[in-house]
């Protein structure tokens, strides 16, 4: 076709559609727009994880660290002197929770003499290492604080900051902020010395961080370097570090970004469904062009062409829109999506304009891929016949076929026992998009084998409307996929988040079982309460009883993330409360354990195993006596008596306290005892039971935020491609409209027969993407959530918000279809009919 | 701090962390088949008061600083480098008895009579041994150095002329066989420089007939001496000690840092009890940034010694405090 002659068609075609097509392109803009933000918020905020973690690390080859209490101190001269080693420096990390405000501080003990020749950022200037400055940068009253941390602290130089050491307060003076720092996030570092004596952790070091000598092979020195390292002190190299935070978030992420391209999915169908209405009014168009001598082809080219340009113009906008909207989000929310990975405050801007260029192609292929099925329809008009009757339908039937569905739905049902591929559940998504494929190719069948069943004697409207929905035209039946596609991407969602929430608060009102809760200071590492302090509660007369909760995290292995040791007392309530498999404690003999289902997954445990954990230096051999539900920790939990616990250790500190109270003690008064009975603990953090439930749903609740909006969206796509739908049925019935009118319906009840057939057309969309989200549901609980997090759920349906969505869905089509049709038959009846003679 | 202090040998070779700060500076001039270099490896020890009493193994109670440079004069500059560190058992000390200090793997120690400082740095290494010819040179008063005209600025001293040096060093990536003979001091107190002192001017020069000679002058403000001391020895002979008021120190040239503008008198005529001793740098460059170790920004170089009667000799010149105020 003459290029001039195409563009000027597709102007025409343009300019007579522009709100519809202005529809198309947002819908695809919002698919790409979300895709991309998404995607963005997530690679900015890794992109300053990985900046953080390289500011901190500094020029190190190799991090040495041991679990969260630390490890004996006197390895660092050991590690220091060997002969490969050109640069050492030890740290100690902690969290100090404020005295006197929310929040809690991290804390870097640092050599800075030593620390300046790896990580020059950690001192504010070279020149302080010198003798004549240097006992100033060494000073045990003093921290220094990076911008983050100062900025958000509206702290400056002289300031006193009052942190939590133990259950009491200790005050440091700001010594000044560390510029270079600007890439490390909040913290704050301070001498190694003053660290330990003023934190209690004199003897222990959290990391050491080495620079090797030119030429030294690092991983064979690695290798030699573990035999010198006590259990439970791993060395891992700095390139596998920054990684780390890309690996522990890799599964909700990868479960978002497929969310979001969900619903860029369904906008392939709308896209399908808009311009099918305009070949429905195009079509003489097309036939006269057919008839002038354009070949089929070059009809599909000028389609492919317009399909190509929407897809691009929608690309581009919901790219634009996309970059802006996840910059707004990343400088008002910070890079956490709810799921709390991510808790950097600020974020640099970060996109990945490679990830981004793939998503706008996806938008544009769909796009094209719409214009094509279209294309295909077109060609096959019979051109005498199109150009002589201008009201026919496109000649595009959904298939009748049931077997395109059983496969699809067939070929699913292997991938569901795959196991997961680089901890991903490659399997498990792959059996949902195939068994999203079997629900829109079971359209078409479904369609006619509900309609059998349908009585057809019923008043003349429900008759027109079934017989109509019965011959489900091509595009209808696309837009009804789309209402399928959404539809079942929410029930599932529903069903698996529900059964995820049940689980939760079935779990926490197990696990959550005393009457006060109480941290020593909230979520920090820093604060802990005595032995003797843990005897003062337990003596006050409004308290029955005090379990002590000891949290301590270890390194197993030199690149997965630290596995948490619970240490606490344990008795059959609170193996009942963890859903302990088996539930029965074990006779005498070895210590037992009991470990989370996320430890069986990453460490191949099991009931009855007898393993070795790296506790207090040694590796103390343990037995599994059962499996535990633990949703709290992703990387793997271990409970252990905490008598056990004190005997292997000698550690005797409680992270936080459970305390049963007396009958007839409420919380406030329980609080206020031991209030009174710890007067120096400032910063102690109280809870009821009732306030831990709430507060653990809360977060619950916002980490499924973004969850929930992403669905939403899809389903808003999906509507508009319905509402497209009808309006393209009813441009191409204004003939049978006319008819009716003459045969004496009125236009209410035209409208009524649009209403009607838009819920049918609901009904049927609904009612298998409910079949198919409930499938899925099973997939999302049972593999991809095993397979992410380790997590076993007990499936609950939501009915009630189950019906709300298929009512929801079902009264929405017929709304749409009515004012979409309303719109289009304005006309007058007598014209469309005059018009057919 | 006292006069008549009996030096014991090797104990007060060793350290002694009680004073406030301590010092071990050795400087010498090499053969090589390039042809002549200097070098110079000081270990500077300091007391850090505050954080006494901290149980910590980290605690900051003793510091050790060290520098290192090596006048290649192929380099046009000093090739140098500088550590600061905490002690820390096994890894950084300065222990007490002999000469043993080490930073990491940087070391000055006394081997079987002869010390040996090994310093492997980014640009350069030396590796030398370097044993005593001659008996220890207490300055001062028997070895007690005053250093201001009131008594309580005033540090324990004494010197190693003569030093015979063999060994290897790396300058860049080459490596070359050395020899030749160095100086080496020792020095600590608890209370060194006074208010009004902003630097010092110091020679060290060993002498082609087997003689030895010291001389410093404490500057104040306005460039005035507010003190000096010289020590001369003849081989064989004992120690002659002169008053401060024979001791002159004029500048002859004076060159300019391009790196840091300052001006300091490379070349200098030193009149000690009528004698004059002139000092010539054997390459200007020699201008050295320590501030993040010892804490010191100033010239210290490799110079040629004339003086009467043919005299003839090699040393180190040290100029401190032209840059800024040295600060103890």
């Amino acid at each position: 076709m003459n290029p001039s002659l195409a563009a000027l068609l597709m102007r025409a075609a343009l300019a007579a559609n522009a709100l519809r097509l202005a529809l198309t392109l947002s819908c695809i803009a919002l698919g790409v727009a979300l895709a991309g933000a998404v995607h963005t918020v997530h690679t900015s905020a890794l992109a300053e994880i990985d900046r953080a973690a390289r500011a901190i690390a500094g020029k190190a080859d190799i991090e040495i660290r041991g679990p969260r209490s630390g490890f004996d101190d006197v390895l660092f001269a050991a590690v220091a002197g060997r002969a490969e080693v050109a640069v050492a420096s030890p740290v100690v990390e902690l969290e100090a929770a404020f005295a006197d405000r929310p929040g809690a501080l991290r804390i870097l003990g640092i050599d800075p003499l030593r620390a300046v020749r790896l990580q020059p950022a950690f001192v504010a200037d070279r020149a302080m290492t010198g003798a004549p400055r240097a006992s100033a940068l060494l000073e045990a009253g003093t921290l220094w604080l990076s911008p983050a941390a100062a900025s958000r602290l509206g702290a400056r130089e002289g300031d006193t900051l009052r942190l939590v050491s133990g259950s009491s307060a200790l005050e440091l003076r700001v010594a000044g902020t560390l510029p270079a720092m600007d890439a490390a996030g909040e913290l704050a570092v301070m001498d190694i010395a003053a660290a330990q004596a003023r934190f209690d952790r004199i003897g222990r070091i959290s990391r050491i961080d080495l620079r090797l000598r030119a030429g030294v092979d690092a991983e064979r020195f690695r290798a030699s370097l573990a035999a010198m390292l006590p259990p439970g002190v791993v060395a891992s190299s700095a390139a596998a570090l920054s990684g780390r935070a890309a690996d522990i978030s890799r599964a909700y992420r990868v479960n978002l970004d497929a969310l979001a391209l969900v619903a860029l999915a369904t906008g392939a169908f709308l896209v399908f469904s808009t311009l099918a209405l305009q070949a429905a009014r195009r079509q003489q168009e097309f036939a006269l062009l057919r008839a002038l001598g354009v070949t089929r082809r070059g009809v599909a080219t000028l389609l492919a062409l317009e399909g190509a340009l929407i897809g691009s113009l929608g690309a581009a906008a919901g790219t634009a829109v996309g970059l802006v909207g996840s910059r707004e989000l990343l400088a008002r929310a910070g890079g956490d999506l709810g799921a709390g990975f991510f808790s950097a405050r600020n974020v640099a801007f970060t996109p990945d304009y490679v990830a981004l260029a793939f998503i706008a192609a996806l938008g544009i292929a769909m796009s094209i891929g719409g214009a094509l099925w279209v294309a295909r329809a077109a060609g096959r008009i019979v051109v005498a016949e199109a150009l002589r009757d201008r009201a026919i339908d496109l000649p595009t039937t959904a298939s009748a076929s049931p077997w395109p569905a059983l496969a699809f739905f067939a070929a699913g049902i292997p991938l569901l026992f795959l196991p997961p591929i680089a901890g991903l559940p490659l399997g498990g998504y792959g059996a949902i998009t195939l068994w999203l494929a079997a629900s829109v190719a079971a359209v078409g069948p479904s369609c006619r084998a509900l309609l059998r069943v349908i009585d057809p004697r019923e008043a003349a409207i429900v008759s027109l409307a079934m017989a109509q929905v019965r011959h489900l035209p091509g595009h209808l039946a696309a837009s009804v996929a789309g209402i399928v596609v959404s539809a079942s991407l929410c029930v599932a969602m529903a069903i698996m988040v529900f059964s995820f929430r049940v689980s939760l608060e079935d779990w926490l009102a197990g696990v959550v079982g005393a009457d006060l809760y109480v941290q020593s200071s909230s979520g920090a590492s820093a604060g802990y309460f005595s032995l003797d302090e843990q005897a003062r509660i337990a003596a006050l007369p409004e308290v029955r009883s005090v379990d002590a909760l000891r949290q301590e995290r270890l390194a197993l292995d030199s690149h997965g993330p630290p596995l948490s040791l619970i240490a606490r007392p344990i008795n059959a309530r609170i193996l009942a409360g963890f859903q302990a498999e088996p539930r029965a404690m074990p006779g005498a003999g070895a210590i037992p354990v009991w470990i989370s289902e996320a430890a069986r997954d990453i460490y191949g445990w099991k009931a009855g195993d007898r393993i070795s954990l790296p506790i207090a230096g040694r590796a103390t051999p343990v037995q599994v006596a059962g499996v535990i539900r633990d949703y709290a920790r992703t990387w793997g939990a271990v409970l252990i008596p905490v008598e056990e616990y004190r005997r292997l250790t000698g550690d005797t500190r409680a992270n936080d306290l459970a305390i049963h109270l007396r009958e007839g003690v409420d919380s406030v008064h329980g609080e206020a005892a031991v209030r009174a009975a710890l007067p120096h603990a400032s910063a102690l953090a109280f809870e009821d039971a009732a306030g831990l439930r709430r507060r653990s749903l809360a977060i619950f609740d916002r980490s499924f935020a973004v969850t929930y909006a992403l669905e939403a969206i899809a389903i808003v796509i999906g509507l508009a491609g319905v509402t497209a739908s009808f309006a393209a049925l009813a441009w191409s019935r204004r003939r049978e409209f006319g008819v009716l009118r003459f045969l004496g319906l009125n236009r209410r009840e035209i409208l009524r027969l649009l209403a009607l057939e838009g819920a049918a057309t609901g009904a049927l969309g609904a009612t298998l993407g409910l079949v198919s989200g409930i499938a899925i549901s099973l997939v999302l609980l049972r593999v991809v959530n095993r397979q992410s997090f380790h997590w076993s759920l007990t499936v609950h349906w939501p009915v009630a918000a189950l019906f709300a969505l298929v009512a929801a869905i079902v009264g929405l089509c017929a709304v749409g279809a009515r004012v979409s049709g309303a719109l289009a038959v304005r006309s007058e009846a007598v014209l469309a009919v005059k018009d057919d003679a | 701090m006292t006069p008549g202090k009996k030096f014991e040998f090797p104990r007060d070779a060793g350290s002694h962390p009680d004073h406030r700060i301590e010092w071990w500076y050795v400087t010498g001039q090499l053969e090589t088949k390039r042809g002549p270099m200097g070098f110079q490896v000081t270990f500077f020890r300091m007391r850090n008061r505050d954080a006494e009493g901290n149980p910590s193994r980290f605690n900051a109670a003793q510091l050790l600083f060290a520098h290192a440079a090596l006048a290649d004069p192929d380099k046009g500059r000093l090739l140098h480098d500088e550590r600061s560190a905490r002690a820390l058992p096994g890894l950084v000390q300065a222990m007490t008895g002999d000469t043993d200090v080490r930073l990491d793997d940087w070391v000055l120690r006394r081997e079987a009579g002869a010390y040996r400082a090994r310093i492997d740095a980014e640009d350069f290494a030396l590796d030398l041994a370097m044993a005593p010819t001659q008996p220890v040179l207490l300055q001062g008063d028997r070895g007690y150095s005053r250093k201001a005209p009131a008594a309580d600025h005033a540090s324990y001293y004494y010197s190693e002329p003569h030093l015979a040096v063999k060994g290897r060093i790396r300058s860049g990536t080459e490596s070359l066989e050395v020899q030749g003979e160095a100086w080496l001091d020792h020095e600590w107190s608890s209370e060194l420089l006074a208010e009004e002192a902003i630097g010092w001017d110091w020679l060290g020069a060993n002498l082609e007939d087997g003689g030895a000679l010291m001389a410093f002058r404490m500057r104040g403000r306005d460039g005035s001496t507010l003190w000096a001391s010289a020590t001369s020895r003849k081989p064989g002979a004992a120690p002659v000690v002169y008053a401060a008021n024979t001791i002159r120190f004029r500048t002859r040239r004076s060159w300019q840092s391009p790196r840091t503008g300052t001006f300091y008198p490379v070349s200098m005529d030193i009149e000690i009890a009528g004698a004059l001793w002139r000092a010539d740098p054997l390459m200007d460059g020699q201008e050295l940034d320590a501030r993040a170790s010892t804490g010191t920004l100033y010239w210290e170089g490799a110079v040629r010694i004339e003086g009467p009667d043919g005299a003839r000799g090699r040393g180190y010149l040290e100029l401190t405090g032209y840059a800024e105020r040295m600060k103890f």
